[in-house]
C-alpha cells in the first residue's frame, strides 16, 4: 500500500470513527438521564422501550402517514407549481424582476407560522388550511430559485439555438430547461422541506388527521414510548426523501463547472 | 421611467387601499375580515394599554427575551461548530450527512418530545429555536471559510503573517460575507422557531397574545399582533443588512 | 455562380437611451460564389458581424429594398439546411457531451439516431476529436471546443457556412492551426464560406477574396482577389506583402498602389461605395 492510499484510507477510518462516536455519545446520555433520574420517565422513553414500541406504532401510524403524505404532496404541486408559473412571468422582465422579487425574497425568511390564526379563521381546521399553508411555505423558496434558475441560461445559448433553426418549443426543451434544472432541483429541495414543516405544523396545532395530529395525541396521553417510537419513524422517512432529492440536485448539477 | 423600488411601493400603498376600501365598501363581517384602520386602531390600543390583552408588554418581552437567547445560543454553537468543521476536514466529512438529515428534518415533529423533556416554557421553546437556526450559521460559516481563495493565504503566508494576524486581517475579512449572512439567516430562522414553538402552546409570550385574539375573534386585533411578528423579522433582517454593509466593504 | 447574394442591405440601430438612430450598415451589396472562401475584413465595430448576422437570417434588415437572397430564397430567418453558423465564442452546452453536442443540429431533421451518430463521428474524426466524444465541455480546452463548434457546423452538410471570427478568443498557435485544417476541410468537402476576421493575416492566409469593410457607417470599401498560390505560407515575402497591401486599404490610402503582377496576387478591382 503506497503512502497516498494509506493516507486516505486513515482519513477515511477517523470519519468512521468520529461517527461512532457521535452516535455513542448520543444513545449513551439518553439512556443515563434516564437512569440517573435526571429526566422524569414519563417525559422519557429510552433507546430499549422505544424499540420496542415501534413495530405497534408503524402500523398505527399507517393512515396517518398516508394523510400527512397526500397532503405535502397536494402542497408541494400548488405551492412549487404557482411558483414556476408566477417565476417565470415576473422574470420575463427585467423591470418587473426587479419590482416583485424583493418581496418574494423577503417572503422567504419571514416568520409564515404567524399567518396560521388567520387562515384557520378562514378556511377551517381541514385539509384546506393544510395544503394552504403548505403550499405557502413551498412557494417562497421555490420563486426565489426559479428567478435565480432563469438567470443560468445564457443569451448565446439561446443564440445558438436560433441559428441551428431550433422551434420555440424545442429552444425550451433543449437550451433553456436544461440550463435551468440544476438551480430548480435545489429549489425543490428547499420547497419539500417548507412543505412538509408547514403541513406538520398545521397538524400539530389544529388537524385531528396527519402525522402532526398523532405525534400530539401521543404527547398529551403520555404515551411516550410511542410518541418517540413515531417520531422515530417520521424522522427517518422525511429525511430518506429530503435527502434523495438533495442528491438528485446535486446528480443533476453534476455538468457545471466548479469555479476555483 | 419609476424605478422599480417606487413602483413596488405605490403597489403596496395601491393593494393597502383597495384592502381598506373593498371591505367598507363590501360591509364583510368584522370576524372574518379586518380594515387596514382597524387594525391600526387595534395595534395603537394594545401598545398604549387600552385594550384588554393580558399582559401585553409582559407576553412581547417574554418573545423578545426567548428570540435573543435562543439566537446568541444557535450563534454561538453554530459559528464554534462551523468553525471546527471548516478546520478540521475528517470533522467536516463525519458530520456531513448528520447535518444534512438534521436540516432535512422538519424539526417541529420534534417538537411535542421537546415540550416532554424541556417543558413548556421558555426553556422549550428557546431551545426549539436553536433548533431551528443553527444549521444555516453552521453551513454558511464553514462554507465561508472553506471557500476562501488558497491565494489569499499564499500571499500572507508569503508576507511573513503570524497565525493571529493571518486570521484576522485575511481569514476574517474573506469569510465575513457569507458567515454574516448566515448570521442574518440564522436570526431569521430562529425567530421562525420561536415564534412556532410559541404558537403550539399558547401559554405565554405572543402566542398567548394571538390566542387570545384569535379564541376571541377580535380579528384587527389579530391582525396587529401578525403584523408585530412579522415586523420583528423585518427589522431583524434590516439590522443584520445594514450590519454587513458597514462591515464589509 | 453566386450563391449567397446581398442586395443593398442597410442596418439602423435605434439607441432608445439617447433617442438616436445609428447606421451600422448603410447599402451594402455582396456576393459569394460557389466553394468561394470570402473573407469579410475590417476593424472592431464597422458592422462586419452585424453583416454576417444579417446573411444568415438572425437579425433582421432595414426594409427599404435591399435583400438577402440564397439561390431563389429569400433570407429574413435562420436556415439551417442552407446555412451554417459559427461563433466567436463555441457556445458548446454545458450539460451534452461533445457528440451530443455535435448532434444537436441534426436533431429536427429526419434521421434516425444510428445515422446522426455516424455523422457526428465523421465529422469528429475529420477534426481528430474522435476520442472525447464522451467528454463534457467542461474537460475540453478552448480550441478543442472551437473544434467541436466547427465540427457541429459541418455536421449540418450545408452549402454556406457564415464564421463570425470563430477563433478570435484563441491564443497565437492554437489559432494559426486551426485556421489551416479549416482552410483544408473546407476545399475538402466544398463549401462554401463567409469569414468574418479583423486579422490581415487570417484574411491573407484563408481568403479567395477579402472584402475591405469601413466604420460608421458599415460599408465595403473594396474587394480584392487573393492570388496567392497554396499551400500558404504566412512568412513568406508575397504573403507579406499582401497583407501590406490589405493594411493600406484598411487605413484608406489605396493610391499607393504596389506594381501589378499576376504572380504576386496584386490585382485589385474597386467595387461597391468607397
Amino acid at each position: 500500500m503506497g503512502p497516498v492510499s494509506a493516507a486516505s484510507s486513515s482519513a477515511a477510518r477517523t470519519v468512521i470513527a468520529i461517527r461512532l462516536v457521535c452516535c455513542a455519545v448520543v444513545l449513551l446520555a439518553w439512556d443515563l438521564s434516564l437512569r440517573f433520574g435526571l429526566i422524569d420517565p414519563l417525559f422519557l422513553a429510552t433507546p430499549m422501550q422505544t424499540l420496542q414500541a415501534l413495530p405497534k406504532t408503524a402500523v398505527t401510524s399507517l393512515p396517518h402517514i398516508a394523510a400527512s403524505f397526500l397532503s405535502f404532496f397536494q402542497a408541494l404541486a400548488l405551492g412549487v407549481g404557482a411558483a414556476v408559473i408566477i417565476g417565470y412571468l415576473v422574470n420575463t422582465s427585467s423591470y418587473a424582476s426587479r419590482m416583485f422579487m424583493p418581496i418574494f425574497q423577503a417572503g422567504v425568511t419571514l416568520p409564515k407560522v404567524t399567518l396560521l390564526p388567520v387562515l384557520v379563521l378562514w378556511l377551517g381546521i381541514e385539509k384546506t388550511t393544510i395544503v394552504t399553508y403548505g403550499a405557502l411555505s413551498a412557494f417562497f423558496p421555490m420563486i426565489v430559485n426559479v428567478a435565480a434558475a432563469m438567470q443560468e441560461v445564457k443569451p448565446n445559448q439561446i443564440t445558438l439555438a436560433r441559428s441551428l433553426g431550433l422551434s420555440r418549443v424545442a429552444i425550451m426543451r433543449k437550451a433553456v430547461l436544461p440550463a435551468m434544472l440544476p438551480v430548480l432541483a435545489s429549489g425543490l429541495f428547499y420547497a419539500c422541506n417548507a412543505a412538509m414543516m408547514g403541513v406538520f405544523i398545521v397538524e400539530l396545532a389544529v388537524a385531528r388527521v396527519g402525522v402532526g395530529s398523532y405525534v400530539h395525541d401521543l404527547a398529551v396521553t403520555f404515551r411516550t414510548p410511542e410518541l418517540y417510537a413515531a417520531v422515530v419513524l417520521t424522522s427517518l422517512m422525511t429525511i430518506a426523501i429530503n435527502l434523495a432529492i438533495w442528491y438528485a440536485a446535486r446528480h443533476l448539477s453534476r455538468w457545471r463547472t466548479i469555479d476555483i | 421611467m419609476i424605478s422599480p423600488a417606487t413602483a413596488r411601493a405605490a403597489l403596496i400603498i395601491a393593494l393597502l387601499a383597495i384592502w381598506e376600501l373593498s371591505i367598507y365598501l363590501s360591509g364583510a363581517s368584522n370576524i372574518l375580515v379586518a380594515r387596514p384602520s382597524q387594525i391600526a386602531v387595534a395595534g395603537w390600543n394594545m401598545i398604549v394599554g387600552a385594550s384588554s390583552a393580558p399582559d401585553f408588554y409582559l407576553n412581547i418581552g417574554l418573545t423578545i427575551f426567548e428570540l435573543i437567547v435562543a439566537y446568541v445560543i444557535a450563534a454561538v454553537i453554530g459559528l464554534s461548530v462551523g468553525t471546527m468543521v471548516a478546520n478540521w476536514k475528517a470533522l467536516g466529512d463525519a458530520l456531513e450527512p448528520l447535518l444534512l438529515a438534521l436540516y432535512a428534518l422538519p424539526k417541529v415533529i420534534l417538537y411535542p418530545i421537546i415540550v416532554l423533556t424541556a417543558g413548556a416554557g421558555l426553556a422549550g421553546k428557546a431551545f426549539f429555536g436553536v433548533l431551528v437556526g443553527i444549521f444555516v450559521i453552521i453551513f454558511n460559516t464553514s462554507a465561508g471559510l472553506r471557500q476562501i481563495d488558497p491565494n489569499y493565504l499564499r500571499l500572507s503566508d508569503s508576507l511573513g503573517f503570524g497565525p493571529r494576524r493571518r486570521f484576522f486581517s485575511v481569514i476574517l475579512p474573506a469569510a465575513a460575507p457569507t458567515v454574516l449572512a448566515g448570521l442574518r439567516l440564522g436570526f431569521g430562522y430562529t425567530l421562525i422557531g420561536v415564534l412556532t414553538a410559541e404558537l403550539l402552546t399558547v401559554n405565554s409570550g405572543l402566542g398567548r397574545l394571538i390566542d387570545w385574539a384569535s379564541f376571541n375573534f377580535y380579528t384587527p386585533e389579530l391582525f396587529a399582533l401578525i403584523i408585530l411578528a412579522i415586523g420583528l423579522g423585518i427589522l431583524g433582517n434590516m439590522a443584520f443588512s445594514s450590519l454587513e454593509r458597514r462591515w464589509v466593504r | 455562380m453566386a450563391v449567397i447574394q446581398a442586395t443593398k442591405i442597410s442596418k439602423t440601430f435605434f439607441n432608445p437611451s439617447e433617442s438616436r438612430a445609428v447606421k451600422t450598415l448603410d447599402d451594402v451589396s455582396f456576393s459569394a460564389d460557389k466553394d468561394e472562401f470570402v473573407v469579410l475584413l475590417g476593424p472592431s465595430g464597422c458592422g462586419k458581424s452585424t453583416f454576417l448576422n444579417i446573411l444568415a437570417g438572425l437579425t433582421p434588415h432595414d426594409r427599404d429594398g435591399g435583400k438577402v437572397m440564397v439561390h431563389d430564397r429569400t433570407v429574413l430567418a435562420p436556415q439551417p439546411d442552407l446555412i451554417a453558423y459559427m461563433f466567436q465564442d463555441s457556445i458548446l452546452y454545458p450539460w451534452r457531451t461533445v457528440i451530443k453536442n455535435v448532434e444537436l443540429g441534426l436533431e429536427t431533421r429526419d434521421m434516425s439516431r444510428a445515422e446522426r451518430r455516424e455523422r457526428a463521428f465523421k465529422y469528429l474524426d475529420l477534426v481528430g476529436l474522435r476520442a472525447f466524444a464522451d467528454h463534457y465541455p467542461r474537460q475540453i480546452s478552448g480550441g478543442m471546443a472551437q473544434r467541436v463548434a466547427l465540427c457541429r457546423s459541418l455536421a449540418l452538410e450545408t452549402e454556406i457556412i457564415l464564421m463570425d471570427e470563430p477563433f478570435g478568443a484563441l491564443d497565437e498557435q492554437t489559432r494559426a492551426t486551426l485556421g489551416s485544417e479549416l482552410s483544408s476541410i473546407c476545399r475538402e468537402l466544398k463549401r462554401t464560406v463567409v469569414f468574418v476576421t479583423h486579422s490581415l493575416a487570417e484574411a491573407a492566409f484563408l481568403g479567395d477574396r477579402i472584402a475591405v469593410f469601413s466604420a460608421q457607417p458599415g460599408r465595403i470599401k473594396i474587394e480584392i482577389k487573393n492570388n496567392l498560390p497554396r499551400p500558404r505560407v504566412m512568412g513568406s515575402p508575397e504573403f507579406r506583402d499582401f497583407v501590406d497591401e490589405l493594411w493600406l486599404h484598411l487605413q484608406g490610402k489605396p493610391d499607393e498602389k504596389p506594381e501589378a503582377g499576376p504572380a504576386t496576387g496584386r490585382q485589385a478591382s474597386p467595387m461597391g461605395a468607397a
